[in-house]
């Protein structure tokens, strides 16, 4: 199983010239200097998904990215994984672990306040 | 109602959206004059409309907000971006305008407002952030000059983050299940998740009691056979199901004035009776669509009143009905269906074809047929049978 994230550059083996324009008119954007891909939010992300799967004979998966300890979210095994379209929701998730323990709500507004650096706006 | 009483105040204390969030207040804080306006686009209940005002809170700006429901034509918008151009708002703070919903923006009433907003946004002088459910071709020209930021669904298990913080607020607890069904339900919108939940728990006398719902048939006989308005009203608002309200996803509910009005058509012959009970459904499906096109939601509450005040005295000893089609012609409707679907098994076995391309033939067959007598000998006599019962009636 081959597991992508959002923004999160990842590398692929040589595909040839007729995948690589797929993948580029599916939007996947291409960083020629360090030879990695990456899901942006411009990306058809189920055609990605598609592509990639066909071509490298694998199971493509996209997964989320736990807000507070920054690991997989492991999807697969989330209650939710029926009803949660990872195409269409936003990035960061909160993994089991994270939700365990202790205030998982407070974590995640600590979190997220340390990412958007808003302590220079306010007295 | 919680989704505004639980609407975040600050960046932070939203769920979801992390990327969009980070890069829209990265974006505020690096404004200057002349930097390109921003478009939010995402769908409904994800955090757009409430990120900009904890914005607009967090970096103390005066926040000038137009919205669906103000006119949006050229007069407007001029009249209110041009003295806000020198960019001081009240007591000489600075200021933010915030047009939401402008994929709504194309009205006649808004003539001419996408063009002035497209000079605006130009060459801006105060920050300018739109916000659009989807993009659209009308919204092209509008998104050459903006800094798209895209929002989407928020992840059910943040959802459920922020539902458990609420309930915690309020002191109240509802089943595991029935938090992972609101969830699962919610399809990633905040707003319809708070709705919901708000519903559910519709307080009694103390904190943590549940009035629940009475099941839609039970709540209507009750409404048709009590004895004083008070009750009725109280058993039509009680009744599970809803009045159309285009901002929530209901599949899975039944739209009371649909079941009030197959209920009043199967319960009276009474002709003058029934025009007036028809004259005022209609009027009620008036008012909930005016109350949905000017996006005042919150007078939905009074339809439940208007209903039960103004049916009492024409609806009493009635029954509830699901069917919206009276009994004379559903009996019609059956009686033809089963001879129909006698007749398309019968020629399509005969014919070697699917029965609904014949059902599609059947009516080019018929007229044959009828001119065609010396066929009739023909063809099989129980087909004829049913064929005449279809015919005849």
């Amino acid at each position: 199983m081959i597991r992508l994230q959002r923004n999160i550059p990842f590398k692929l083996p040589r595909l040839g010239s007729d995948t690589f324009s797929k993948l580029m008119r599916a939007k996947l954007k291409y960083d020629k200097k360090n030879s990695t891909f990456e899901i942006t939010d411009d990306t058809e992300i189920t055609s990605i998904i598609s592509i990639l799967s066909n071509v490298l004979n694998k199971e493509v998966v996209l997964e989320l990215e736990c807000i507070i300890c920054s690991k997989s979210t492991n999807c697969a095994e989330c209650e939710y994984a029926d009803v949660c379209d990872r195409s269409k929701v936003s990035s960061y998730c909160i993994c089991r672990e994270c939700i365990d323990n202790g205030d998982a709500y407070e974590n995640y507004k600590k979190s997220i306040f340390k990412r958007l650096k808003l302590n220079d706006i306010e007295g | 109602m919680w989704s505004s009483r639980y609407r975040p105040t600050r960046v932070e204390e939203m769920v979801g959206n992390e990327d969009a969030r980070i890069e829209v207040v990265k974006w505020l804080k690096r404004w200057k004059i002349g930097m390109k306006p921003l478009l939010l686009i995402g769908p409904p209940g994800v955090g757009k409309t409430t990120l900009v005002k904890a914005l607009a809170i967090q970096f103390n700006l005066d926040l000038i907000e137009l919205n669906a429901s103000d006119t949006r034509s050229k007069e407007r918008l001029e009249g209110i971006i041009i003295p806000l151009l020198s960019n001081k708002g009240i007591m000489d703070r600075r200021v933010i305008l915030f047009l939401d919903e402008v994929d709504g923006i194309y009205s006649n009433s808004d003539r001419g407002g996408l063009s002035s907003l497209l000079t605006f946004a130009k060459e801006p002088s105060i920050p300018i952030i739109m916000a659009a459910n989807r993009e659209n071709n009308a919204l092209k020209e509008l998104i050459k000059v903006c800094k798209i930021v895209k929002f989407y669904e928020i992840p059910p298990r943040l959802t459920l983050l922020y539902l458990e913080y609420v309930l915690r607020k309020e002191n109240v607890t509802i089943s595991r299940g029935e938090e992972i069904n609101i969830v699962r339900k919610s399809g990633g919108d905040m707003r319809n998740l708070l709705n919901t939940v708000n519903s559910i728990i519709a307080l009694g006398s103390s904190g943590n009691e549940h009035k629940s719902k009475v099941p839609l048939q039970e709540a209507i006989n009750n409404f048709f056979n009590t004895l004083d308005k008070y009750s009725a009203l109280d058993s039509l608002s009680n009744a599970e199901g809803f009045y159309y309200d285009p901002r929530f996803n209901r599949d899975y509910e039944v739209d009371k004035l649909d079941v009030l009005f197959s209920s009043v058509i199967n319960s009276t012959n009474d002709i003058n009776k029934l025009a007036t009970i028809l004259n005022i459904l209609s009027e009620v499906d008036i008012i909930i669509a005016r109350m949905n096109s000017s996006k005042e939601w919150r007078m939905l509450r009074y339809i439940d009143t208007i209903l039960a005040y103004s049916l009492f005295n024409y609806t009493r000893g009635f029954n509830y009905n699901q069917y919206n089609i009276p009994y004379t012609l559903a009996n019609k409707i059956f009686k033809d269906g089963r001879a129909i679907n006698k007749l398309l098994t019968e020629l399509a076995t005969l014919l070697h074809a699917s029965k609904r391309r014949i059902a599609v033939m059947l009516p080019y067959i018929m007229l044959i047929l009828k001119d065609k007598s010396e066929l009739l000998d023909k063809i099989d006599k129980s087909i004829l049978e049913s064929m005449n019962g279809v015919y005849n009636d």
